[in-house]
């Protein structure tokens, strides 16, 4: 069972509270205005939190939107 | 080998699942949140924990292997699962009676270690066994939803997750005027630790709003200095190593010469001095809460991680000479280090990464800890108030009515001196004003005998009530509740027997029941600890030690009063009223904050707002000690306001409900028209769910129903007043 979209979900529902869950799947920095620098950092820390993974600073190009860091998990995160 | 059967506790019951979907309906039908999720690989399942505190329910969804096939894939009731705390000297000692559990070591399970008892041992039921990770360091997995961990001494496994901080904010409403105000001061950027902060602290205060501020990136002097000016109601400092040097933080590695040492030493111990200096002057006016550097100093030093480095213990030394000196300060407190190392284990502090991201440099469980005790530092839990304690097996080893007064021990000779441990913690509880009762099923004239042993460590004078009989606990309990005048949930009641704690938990929830773990010295260990951390206080006040002789007098005083009429009985009682006009001290503070039934509107103030109503000279304040010739109830209230012409505006009084029935309510209205020549008393009265005693008062001294602004006339005062016989002085 790849539970991942679902935990990925939850962890923007957490950043970014004003965002409907329907619209988290389209969620990026162009259509969040709230997804500044510290939300970044706050949404990094609640993937690392929830997957139980260290992001390196290389990385983080990915985290620019809800697709682009569903496709970082399912390639970095074991599902057991 | 013995089982230590009173350590094992239903943990959950089992149920498979056939899919994730059932679970989530089924959670959204009961109404119950998810704990915690986890997988577990051994058994091809997830494990999906709902429930609050305690006890769960556990869906297993099987992913595939044999519990896909349990009930011919229709899932149902699996296992029941109890807690123990030793799952390896539980399998030693199932083995010692023949029995085998179901694997042969015990199975990883996310913060658990689990093991079965095969079904053949219990005709078809099965139980699992589960050790639950304490202190280890472990986190408890909880999700965004789960459970959010209370007030608690503290250990690994109850932090807080970033999402649940978050999800708490985000259920808070916004702040506004004249909500709680705090700045946090830290040298480093804010971020997680500004949020979990604003958590706890929103928990501790029912999800009340709290506006958090913060200052400067990189500037800690001059963030105090803000602090020290802002209007807030206290302050939290986080104190780094990088602030006393930016050469002890990891952005500065061109400092870490080794040339450069001492020069790092001198400065750090220099910058420190200042440091306190500003952090004393706020400290005089706000409540502030002190965090001492908590990371590991960086590896700029010249000794092997295994010695203490001269240099760098010449710094932790500077740091502890200037906490020292200010933890006397009184609205200051500084953060337990062993506390902290309790919850957050030092060599899981630093995220270097996120350091050099963002320049925050704790790890999310760091900043949660420091969180959560920075809350408990600035909205600590009053001290509970009272202990009742059983006796046999208990107080003391043994059975008095099996073996004797002699008989029962608390000596090292007969390996029971956990007992002696306990009555010496209850001697020392007692000399710090905490009450001790005893509730025992016992012969009560042996009981009186055996209390008088000459080598008990805890006095007999100092056990009052003394209950016992052959009736239930909790009768006793409650006689004992009526006799201290205070509510369960300011009293530990301490039992042997689960069975006694468990009909004493069912009478009173509100009261703190635990089972006094004999043969076991750890738990003993534990259970010292912890009730030292209940009762726990920063200093023993005058009324902490009249306090119980303060309750013989009242006992023999309503023996008194059923004799006689109320005016005979008040003539006679010798009273002395002392008032203690504009001279505030702690007492007063604690009696408005903790008054309920005589509380003119059930506002509290902080400790800010207490220091500046003190230093206002337009406010008046006045504490009321009383005594009578059964003994001094020390100060038993507080009245205050300010003078407009020739009314008074009082929007502070209690009156402790020890003290009621003695007409001391009248005399201090009595004294605030004489002494202050008004005519009129305005009282800012507001009903709460508690304060039904001032509102009958109220009502009979001014003839009207009570309400917000009751203007009371001295006219009208003089013809409700009844005759008062105490006499008056000031101090």
């Amino acid at each position: 069972m790849n539970d991942i979209p679902r935990r990925l979900a939850k962890c923007f529902a957490a950043a970014f509270p004003q965002l409907a869950p329907e619209r988290i799947p389209q969620a990026s920095t162009e259509s969040i205005p709230q997804w500044d620098s510290l939300a970044l950092v706050v949404l990094t820390s609640l993937v690392e939190e929830e997957f139980k993974i260290q992001i390196s600073p290389n990385d983080l190009d990915y985290f620019v939107s809800y697709e682009r860091i569903l496709a970082y998990l399912q390639k970095n995160v074991v599902v057991p | 080998m013995e089982l230590e059967k009173t350590s094992i506790r239903l943990h959950h019951v089992g149920i498979v699942v056939p899919n994730r979907e059932r679970v989530d309906m089924l959670v959204d039908l009961l109404g119950i949140p998810v704990h915690h999720e986890q997988y577990v690989r051994d058994y091809e399942a997830d494990c999906i924990f709902v429930g609050r505190t305690g006890t769960y329910l556990e869906f297993i969804v099987p992913r595939g292997g044999k519990l896909s096939e349990f009930n011919r894939g229709l899932g149902g009731l699996h296992h029941i699962a109890l807690e123990v705390q030793d799952l390896s000297a539980l399998t030693r000692y199932l083995q010692s009676r023949g029995i085998r559990l179901l694997e042969p070591s015990s199975v990883p399970a996310g913060d658990m270690r689990i093991n079965f008892l095969p079904p053949v041992y219990t005709r078809g039921i099965t139980v699992e066994f589960v050790q639950v990770a304490q202190a280890s360091g472990i986190a408890a997995p909880s999700s965004a939803e789960g459970d959010i961990p209370s007030r608690s001494a503290g250990n690994a496994s109850t932090r807080m997750k970033l999402a649940q901080a978050l999800a708490v904010i985000q259920k808070m409403p916004p702040p506004r005027e004249g909500d709680y105000n705090i700045f946090l001061v830290c040298g480093f950027m804010p971020l997680h630790l500004q949020t979990f902060l604003t958590a706890h602290l929103g928990l501790l205060m029912g999800n009340r709003p709290i506006a958090m501020r913060c200052g400067l990136y990189g500037d800690l002097a001059g963030n105090l200095d803000r602090a020290a000016e802002e209007k807030c109601d206290a302050v939290a400092v986080a104190l780094e190593w990088s602030d006393l040097d930016p050469r002890l933080g990891y952005r500065h590695a061109a400092g870490w010469r080794l040339e450069q040492i001492a020069d790092i030493v001198q400065t750090a111990t220099q910058q420190m001095e200042r440091l306190r200096i500003g952090i004393a002057r706020i400290a005089r006016q706000k409540l502030l809460a002190l965090v001492l550097p908590s990371l590991p100093l960086p590896p700029l030093f010249l000794a092997p991680l295994v010695r203490g480095d001269s240099a760098a213990l010449r710094l932790e030394a500077a740091i502890l000479q200037c906490a020292s000196a200010l933890a006397a300060e009184p609205l200051l407190r500084v953060l337990n280090p062993t506390s902290l190392d309790r919850l957050s284990p030092t060599g899981d502090r630093l995220d270097l990464a996120s350091e050099l991201r963002s320049g925050f440099p704790y790890t999310l469980s760091h900043a949660s800890a420091l969180g959560q005790l920075l809350a408990e530092l600035l909205l600590p839990a009053g001290p509970k108030k009272g202990i009742i304690t059983d006796l046999d097996n208990t107080l003391w080893n043994g059975i008095l009515g099996e073996d004797g007064i002699e008989g029962i021990s608390w000596d090292l000779d007969r390996k029971t001196y956990g007992h002696a441990l306990y009555q010496g913690l209850l001697a020392s509880l007692a000399d710090s004003g905490v009450l001790l009762g005893v509730a025992s099923k016992n012969d009560p004239e042996l009981a009186a005998r055996a209390l008088r042993r000459e080598d008990l460590l805890i006095p007999a004078e100092m056990l009052f009530p003394v209950e016992v009989s052959w009736g239930a606990k909790s009768e006793a309990v409650r006689r004992i509740l009526q006799a201290w005048n205070v509510g369960p949930e300011s009293v530990v009641f301490i039992d042997d027997s689960p069975l006694e704690v468990a009909e004493v938990a069912a009478a009173f929830p509100a009261m703190d029941c635990r089972i006094f773990p004999t043969d076991n010295e750890r738990a003993l260990g534990d259970l010292l600890l912890e009730l030292r951390n209940l009762f726990g206080k920063s200093a023993v006040t005058e009324e902490d030690r009249i306090r119980l002789g303060s309750l013989r007098a009242a006992d023999g005083m309503a023996a008194a009063a059923a004799q006689t009429t109320p005016d005979d009985f008040l003539a006679g009682l010798e009273a002395e009223i002392i008032l203690q006009i504009n001279q505030p001290d702690q007492r007063a503070f604690e009696l408005i904050n903790k008054t309920n039934q005589f509380n003119l509107n059930g506002k509290r103030i902080s400790e800010t707002q207490w220091k500046a109503r003190c230093e206002d000279p337009d406010h008046f304040l006045v504490a009321v000690a009383y005594q009578n010739k059964f003994g001094p109830l020390g100060t038993i209230s507080v009245v205050g306001g300010i003078r407009r012409g020739d009314e008074l505006l009082v929007d502070i009084w209690v009156l402790s409900c020890r003290a009621f029935s003695r007409r001391i309510e009248h005399q201090v209205l009595r004294e605030l028209f004489a002494r202050f020549g008004v005519e009129s008393i305005n009282l800012d009265f507001l009903p709460t769910e508690r304060n039904g005693p001032l509102k009958e008062f109220l009502a009979r001294i001014s003839a009207e129903a009570p309400h917000p602004s009751l203007r009371l006339t001295k006219a009208v005062f003089l013809e409700n007043c009844p005759n008062l016989y105490a006499k008056v002085s000031q101090r």
